[in-house]
């Protein structure tokens, strides 16, 4: 080994070295197996000095056995960080994914698939099994008050909402013709159905947002149910 | 580089992953940590066990450890709980409580006078210590002068140079020197 590291390791020991020098000697300390055992003579030396060394005090050897079981961190420590920040970002990554398909969907079939489409809360809620048409009760309200979340229809409107959906259809067909809200129509005790036609004029903020404070629709649906 | 940024910049490696890093903490406070916990658990094979496990909660903590105080400091008062903390499992008393353990500096002040004055130092020293302290009297003045005044009065490179009237990378070189001269010594003895 030439002086230069056994010289940065001196003046490293005594807080003398540059901070870009003490850098790049750590780093080379890491697979430098000489330059250990040099630093570890110049602490002895120091520490022997100084009157603080005993004999028989040499904990370091069992410590970096020791060591050989315990996790680095550069690893482990980051993984968790990383999924922290990636859990969100991939959540409203496969929101947006989800709400782009519905929308092309909607586009190419014709079909409305309605307000859930639009609203995509998650990947979770667009899994759910879809509503059977034609049941006796409107799904919106055979839900048990007290079911969780999760076991709720993901197009459950409450009934407040879907009554301001169509006089808001009906009031808005002079300004916006084909409004996707003016197609919804409700049967007589029926469960609510939605028209085949194909909305062209569709938009996302008028699908979801509710008058009184501008939340979107599904916000309010989970507002709501939280209040139940 | 101001005092304390090295052991910054190691913890700094550990954090990253380096563990050989961690190793040179252990090698830099091994003897001040296992000196502190001796104050608490008499027998030498006890206080290594406690230092070691001392050590290694400090390993685990590290990436908690936000560098709001001194490295050494915060070791310190690991230590100290480790110790508090294995006589308590004991159920033993602690050997010495009249000395301000809280205080870091105040310790070391103290451990210094008592170790390098009493009895007890002159018989543990080893071959070890008796090889460097023959080797620094062999040294060349100006070399010996530089490592005396920056180990046992800790002066900085800087006040060195003052003292010693010379400029500070000449200070840097000196004690290099110095340090290679007595490693070249106990290199023998350690292998």
């Amino acid at each position: 080994m030439n002086d230069k590291p056994r010289d940065q390791m001196s003046a490293f020991l005594d807080d003398e070295l540059p901070d870009g020098e003490a850098e790049l000697l750590l780093r080379r300390l890491q697979g430098d197996e000489e330059l250990r055992r040099v630093a570890g003579r110049y602490l002895l030396i120091g520490q022997a000095l100084r009157g603080e060394r005993r004999a028989g005090t040499d904990v370091a050897a069992r410590i970096a056995a020791a060591l050989d079981d315990e996790t680095a961190y550069g690893a482990a420590a980051t993984a968790p960080v990383r999924s922290r920040w990636l859990r969100p970002a991939a959540g409203m990554a496969v929101a947006a994914t989800v709400a782009v398909v519905a929308l092309m969907g909607l586009q190419n079939t014709g079909e409305v698939a309605g307000p859930e489409a639009v609203t995509a809360e998650s990947a979770e809620e667009a899994a759910l099994p879809a509503p059977l048409e034609g049941t006796a009760e409107g799904y919106a309200y055979t839900v048990p008050a007290d079911a969780p979340m999760t076991a709720r229809p993901v197009s459950a409107v409450p009934a407040r909402l879907t009554n301001y959906m169509i006089s808001h259809g009906e009031r808005a067909g002079t300004l916006m013709r084909n409004g996707m809200h003016s197609r919804i129509v409700t049967q007589p005790n029926g469960p609510l159905v939605y028209a085949t036609e194909t909305s062209t004029e569709t938009s996302t903020q008028d699908s979801t947002v509710t008058p009184e404070d501008g939340r979107t629709g599904a916000a309010e649906n989970a507002a709501d149910d939280a209040a139940r | 580089m101001s005092a304390k940024r090295s052991d910054a910049a190691l913890v700094k490696r550990v954090q990253q992953g380096d563990k050989q890093a961690f190793n040179l903490l252990v090698l830099k406070y091994q003897t001040k940590i296992v000196n502190l916990v001796m104050r608490y658990v008499r027998d030498p094979d006890e206080a290594n066990d406690v230092a070691q496990e001392a050590f290694l909660k400090a390993y685990r903590a590290l990436p908690r450890f936000r560098g709001d105080s001194a490295f050494y400091t915060w070791l310190y008062r690991i230590a100290v709980n480790t110790a508090k903390n294995y006589l308590v499992a004991a159920k033993r008393r602690p050997v010495e409580y009249d000395l301000d353990l809280q205080d870091p500096e105040q310790y070391d002040m103290q451990a210094r006078l008592k170790d390098i004055d009493s009895p007890e130092s002159v018989i543990m020293k080893d071959e070890v210590q008796q090889t460097i302290d023959e080797a620094i009297q062999d040294l060349p003045e100006d070399l010996r002068t530089a490592i005396i005044l920056r180990e046992l009065e800790g002066m900085t490179y800087e006040e060195i140079a003052e003292t010693m009237e010379c400029p500070v990378g000449t200070v840097r070189s000196r004690i290099f020197r110095a340090r290679e001269a007595i490693s070249k010594r106990i290199e023998p003895l350690l292998a």
